[in-house]
């Protein structure tokens, strides 16, 4: 499997700026990055297949969460089509570490499962390939937390595949918060498959690296399932952050909402791309996209679109997006207040990214993003 | 104690303010009237500081300090106070949670600690009384789907908890019921005290029913064009602006 993959990634290579899906996302360090690496081991697959990432995973291992087992190949790429997703390949080729979370049946966890992905400093001008596999089983429900943190200052490459099977009327919340250095370049392909009546919560925040790039995807494999996609970014100096959401509607009665704002500031970039394709036989589906950016200056950009495709009547679905600044009649309001500019500017910032923390389910959660974002007020100054 | 000495301001490169002189003593009312366009609205915003007005000459004296050497909210906290015209909606910002952090920086700079969550709720909580306002109103996102009248109680609101040493009210009155107007009025009237001046920028004489007046100055083209007692105010409804720019 891996030499398959190696040989499809060594043909196809990394995406280049024409493909459509890849074409605001530079990869030229990445590709710089694992030309290096393969010229100093000379035959980085075998390299790969001896060695674990210099990630380090922290988890609290039990019956239900375990380091995956690379040799059991059979467990690999079910959730997704490798064809379309070219950093999967490469995952493929050489994933070294992840976690393989296996709820059983009838099942519902209580405390959040944490996992922590730090680099340390072994991990300097490598690529890291992690794969975790999270498996939810029927009537079950559970929350997974992975945490992306760096205890180095060097540039490392850490390229992440997820796979997500929700088991029938299952429920999971998946929570993503990306807080790496600011030479990091991180690539998350999370692939989720939802069996009938399961319902996936994934919260998405990213704030550090220098790239930084998540594929969500969900794929509504029978009826009556529900995906909401929830995120937040926040991007500065020479940052690129990077949300591929889609959602293919080919079961009737599936629900997707999307809702994602952003702060971008310096001259950092943001792309948000968000696709729901909604299919003839999809009866009843309802739909949400929405995307709201805040550009703090000039040199700032974004480029947002939700795509919204429907070949069928009987759906209800909305798509929306907005770029805007600061507005400049509400920190007047509050400087003539008293409150100085700074502390303004910062608490309609904060307001700006409560709407999306407020729709998160999971109170922890909330603190969780709000610590991570630096919001420390009462939000309802009570 | 407030001071307001040959102002000149443009907005764009025209100019709209046009030599404006002012004396206010402590515990003066003055009524600003005068047609639209005539000028009042932007003398409100240069004193607080609002971005967009270039003075170009004069000064604007607060106990002898000149407030255009000041940012907007230093003026703020030296004792300005402006009820606006059109208070913003601001989608996620409470509205419990902004007086206080606006009660907080004033007391702040008057090196006083934060004020007690407690006494703050019981405070604010009287007020709102006093204003007529529907309670939770606070605990919403400051002015967001607030109705006309209801953005205006909350502009008063402020001003009473915020108790400033200057308070412009610019249009308070427009867009309010009879009711309402009596309530904003109530609410100013208990404020007035011999160490706090007011500026009432009004297009009607109403207002000036309520909030009774020590001076009255017509406004027209950037410029005083006439001064008196509260009588002028009520010449003025009857003759109509067309008197005083004739």
């Amino acid at each position: 499997m891996r030499q398959q993959a190696w040989q499809q990634f060594t043909q196809q290579g990394l995406p280049t700026l024409r493909d459509e899906q890849w074409k605001y996302t530079p990869l030229r360090m990445v590709a710089a990055l694992l030309k290096e690496e393969e010229n100093n081991v000379g035959g980085i697959l075998n390299e790969a297949r001896t060695k674990q990432s210099n990630i380090e995973l922290q988890f609290e291992a039990n019956s239900y969460v375990k380091q995956v087992d690379f040799d059991n190949v059979a467990i690999f790429n079910h959730t997704f089509n490798l064809a379309e997703h070219p950093l999967a390949v490469l995952n493929t080729a050489l994933m070294q570490s992840g976690v393989a979370i296996t709820i059983p049946d009838n099942t519902v966890i209580a405390e959040p499962i944490v996992i922590t992905c730090i680099a340390n400093d072994a991990s300097a001008e490598q690529t890291q390939q992690l794969r975790h596999i999270i498996k939810i089983g029927v009537n079950s429900k559970a929350q997974v937390i992975f945490k992306y943190e760096s205890a180095t200052e060097k540039r490392y490459f850490v390229n992440i595949v997820q796979e997500i099977h929700a088991g029938e009327n299952s429920h999971l919340e998946h929570v993503i918060i990306q807080e790496q250095h600011d030479d990091a370049l991180h690539i998350e392909g999370v692939h989720i498959k939802q069996a009938a009546n399961s319902i996936v919560k994934s919260y998405a925040l990213s704030k550090g690296a220098k790239l930084a790039r998540f594929d969500i995807q969900a794929h509504f494999a029978a009826a009556g399932s529900s995906c909401e996609m929830i995120g937040l970014y926040q991007a500065k100096g020479k940052q690129h952050v990077d949300f591929h959401l889609n959602a293919e509607h080919k079961q009737p009665h599936c629900r997707t909402k999307q809702f994602y704002r952003g702060i971008v500031d310096d001259k950092a970039k943001a792309v948000f791309n968000a696709r729901v394709v909604i299919h003839p036989q999809a009866d009843k589906s309802v739909s949400e996209q929405t995307n709201n950016n805040l550009l703090l200056s000039n040199t700032a950009e974004v480029d947002t679109k939700p795509e919204l495709e429907v070949y069928h009547d009987d759906v209800k679905a909305a798509h929306g997006a907005t770029v805007g600044q600061l507005d400049k009649d509400a920190l007047f309001y509050l400087t003539a207040r008293g409150i100085q500019k700074e502390k303004a500017e910062e608490m309609l910032r904060t307001a700006f990214l409560s709407a999306v923390i407020d729709e998160i389910d999971s109170v922890m959660v909330q603190a969780l993003f709000r610590t991570a974002l630096g919001m420390m007020e009462d939000k309802n100054g009570r | 104690m407030f001071e307001i000495k040959n102002l000149h301001a443009t907005v764009d490169g025209k100019e709209v303010l046009k030599g404006i002189s002012l004396d206010i003593k402590a515990g003066e009312v003055h009524a600003i009237m005068g047609p639209n366009g005539s000028g009042k609205s932007t003398l409100g915003n240069v004193i607080a500081g609002r971005d967009g007005y270039e003075v170009t000459q004069g000064e604007v004296l607060l106990h002898g300090q000149n407030l255009l050497d000041l940012e907007a909210h230093e003026r703020a906290l030296i004792g300005v106070f402006l009820a606006m015209q059109y208070p913003v909606e601001i989608p996620g910002v409470n509205n419990m949670s902004f007086l206080k952090a606006a009660l907080n920086a004033k007391r702040k700079m008057q090196g006083e600690p934060e004020v007690d969550a407690f006494d703050f709720l019981n405070t604010v909580k009287s007020k709102v009384k006093q204003v007529n306002m529907k309670e939770d109103l606070l605990y919403r996102a400051v002015n967001e789907g607030f109705s006309g009248g209801e953005k205006k109680r909350n502009e008063v609101l402020q001003m009473l908890v915020l108790e400033p040493t200057l308070a412009i009210l610019d249009e308070t009155d427009s867009g309010l019921d009879i009711d309402a107007l009596q309530t904003v009025a109530e609410g100013v009237n208990s404020l007035r005290s011999a160490d706090r001046s007011f500026i009432v920028i009004t297009h009607y004489q109403r207002l000036l029913d309520y909030i009774v007046p020590d001076k009255v100055h017509v406004l027209a083209d950037g410029k005083i064009v006439k001064s008196g007692d509260k009588t002028l105010a009520m010449e003025l409804e009857k003759e109509g602006y067309g008197w005083v720019e004739a």
